[in-house]
């Protein structure tokens, strides 16, 4: 953590996590705290910070499912060689008390299923690979 | 070991988070030496600096640590406890983890297993309401609903915390909803018994704090409003609860706390009610049977220390004594001083539909102000993993009114500052300053109507020299990131997070 003062007299308290995001508190002279982050550690350089929010890198691209947030696995409803099609409920994640469905992004063929009923997973985590039916 | 000779009293905390530490600050105040049950996810948690030894299991998912009553058995076996504190969540309201308790010749800090079956299960629950004169909202399934019972709330009788739950909006939805929720129920919760209730539009959660001596009776210590909720969790917690809701309660009061003493019950509880807006009345909802995450609420208006009475009581003290040196005849009313709130700090994304959020601590600064208390269950450096719920710490701030606690509660937030995960910061600020919290005009539904999104982070222009100062200043801490992945693996392994935690 290091603190320091702008010429302007903002105090700011920055921090860097462990992925190398860094966070940022911004003190005014007149008390208001600004705050910002995870600001992503790549091209820092004249990156605006509403740009700077890093998104979940979970863009499933059709041949892969991620897990959009950290969780537990409640059930898995589909097996490796299992042919699916679009929309098709693949497995159930269980998020403090909810239940979220996943399913299929499109027509395909369950390549692999990476997790198990009762896994905790983290974001992003890669849950089931397809290829083509 | 000999079995006659009374063994000197050894608290397993069968729990984790701030409740654990109350829970090891208890019995350091009682001179009984602590034992935390910690997993390998919560090494380097706050508890773990209060017990006065450390058990360590070697699982850290749930189920196969604080929802395993083996492991709970191993536990009690391997440290020679004599008493176990199961604090709120998991089991710690589990007939068969208090009964396994007795079994392993240890005394459970709560109510005997009859009483916690008893009043878990909805179908039974309400017998029990029906038994202390309490109106409840319950509709029978025996036979079909006429046309006045919609909408009625469909649930899962072995179900919490709003699992299971389906709104049915006329007749003729109902055989399908009930097939439906049936499968689901069975499915979530082995368990196919379903109950329904008429579904109130318009309502404040309403809460009685309680303490149950034995044959020394009940006593009523407060009352709590919890309204702002999402998805049924609690955002914000207030005591005393409006006036109304105090003034209908007084006639129900009597008869719960006779129900209450009939059943011989011993230790802490809470009586959740509905108080229904538009007709105007309260309902019961349910009986929790142990302490709750909002019980400083109570604290903070009558100066008692729930946990350490708990474990009081549990120890041995004299029922009716104990009642008497803290129950005065001031106490046990539903009068109390000031106001108190309590704000829950989570570690999840505002902007991302309140999506659990991991990683490290590496700022987690509390604000300060007189009257302001923080039961925090990390410290500063920690690792928020994905195996338990986010709750990191708990502010509650009291004021002389509603108005100055809100105020105090605002000034604090505003200079609470976490790094490294996101949270519910955000939420917890706006609703410190907002018009309808503010004028108390909200209800349990103010916060689902809403906008969802509140942007987790600050969108306005950040100065470019400002900017390039603090990844300048910070690179030394950026060292790490190197050596770690920015996304997270698949497959976090037991050991994964065991490791992460440890390198901070």
């Amino acid at each position: 953590m290091t603190r320091f003062r702008t010429d302007s007299g903002e105090r700011v308290v920055a921090t860097r996590d462990e992925h190398g995001q860094l966070w940022l508190d911004v003190r005014s002279l007149h008390g208001e705290t600004r705050r910002y982050g995870p600001l992503p550690p790549e091209r820092p350089e004249g990156r605006s910070p509403g740009a700077g929010r890093a998104r979940s890198p979970s863009a499933d691209t059709g041949d892969t499912l991620h897990a959009r947030t950290a969780g537990q696995v409640a059930r898995v409803h589909v097996a490796s060689g299992d042919v699916v099609t679009a929309g098709a409920l693949l497995l159930v994640m269980e998020l403090m008390k909810m239940e979220v469905e996943l399913r299929a992004p499109r027509d395909g063929r369950v390549a692999e299923v990476h997790v198990a009923a009762g896994d905790v997973v983290a974001r992003a985590a890669l849950l089931v690979r397809f290829e083509p039916a | 070991m000999s079995v006659s000779t009374p063994r000197v009293p050894r608290l397993l905390v069968f729990q984790r988070g701030e409740i654990a530490v109350r829970a090891c600050l208890a019995a350091r105040a009682l001179r009984v030496p602590s034992v935390l049950f910690v997993t390998p996810a919560d090494v380097d948690s706050l508890a773990c600096d209060h017990a006065d030894e450390l058990y360590l299991h070697d699982r850290a998912e749930a189920r196969e640590s604080f929802q395993s009553l083996d492991a709970l058995r191993a536990a009690i076996a391997r440290t020679g406890a004599t008493h176990v504190y199961p604090g709120y969540g998991f089991l710690s309201e589990s007939e068969t983890l208090a009964a396994a308790v007795i079994d392993a010749g240890a005394t459970f800090v709560g109510p005997d297993p009859g009483t916690l079956g008893r009043l878990a299960d909805k179908g039974r629950a309400r017998e029990f309401a029906d038994e202390a004169g309490l109106p409840h909202l319950g509709v029978s399934l025996a036979t079909v609903p006429g046309p006045g019972a919609y909408p009625l709330m469909l649930k899962a009788a072995a179900g919490g915390g709003g699992r299971g739950n389906l709104r049915v909006d006329q007749p003729g939805d109902l055989p399908a909803a009930r097939e439906r929720l049936a499968a689901r129920a069975q499915q979530l919760f082995g368990d196919a018994a379903l109950i329904a209730e008429r579904y109130v539009t318009c309502a404040r959660h309403v809460e009685v704090q309680f303490f149950g001596f034995g044959e020394a009776g009940c006593a009523v210590l407060g009352t709590r409003d919890c309204s702002l909720q999402r998805r049924h969790q609690k955002v914000l917690e207030e005591g005393p609860a409006s006036a109304r809701a105090r003034e209908l309660l007084v006639p129900l009061l009597p008869g719960f706390t006779a129900a209450l003493a009939r059943m011989g019950y011993c230790g802490a509880g809470t009586l959740e009610l509905l108080h229904d807006l538009d007709a105007d009345a309260l309902y019961f909802m349910e009986v929790n049977p142990r302490i709750q995450v909002e019980h400083p609420v109570t604290e903070c208006l009558v100066g008692i220390d729930l946990v350490r009475l708990q474990l009081e009581l549990a120890l041995g003290a004299p029922p009716a004594a104990l009642r008497a040196r803290i129950v005065d005849a001031e106490r046990d009313t539903l009068a109390s001083r000031g106001h108190a709130i309590e704000a829950r700090v989570v570690a999840e994304d505002p902007a991302n539909d309140y999506a659990p959020e991991t990683g490290t601590l590496v700022r987690f600064e509390l604000g300060q102000a007189p009257f302001a208390r923080w039961d925090a269950g990390y410290r500063e450096g920690a690792r928020v993993g994905a195996h338990y719920d986010g709750l990191l710490a708990k502010l509650i701030v009291w004021g002389a009114t509603r108005a100055e606690a809100l105020e105090r509660l605002a000034q604090v937030l505003d200079a609470t500052h976490v790094h490294g995960l996101r949270t519910n910061l955000p939420l917890l600020r706006s609703l410190a300053s907002d018009a309808t919290v503010l004028a108390d005009v909200h209800d349990t539904g103010t916060l689902e109507r809403r906008p969802a999104v509140i942007a987790h982070a600050d969108v306005s222009p950040l100065d470019a020299a400002l900017l390039r100062e603090a990844w300048r200043l910070t690179e030394a801490e950026g060292a790490h990131a190197h050596t770690a992945q920015p996304a997270p693996s698949n497959h976090p392994s037991l050991g994964q997070s065991w490791k992460d935690g440890h390198r901070r």
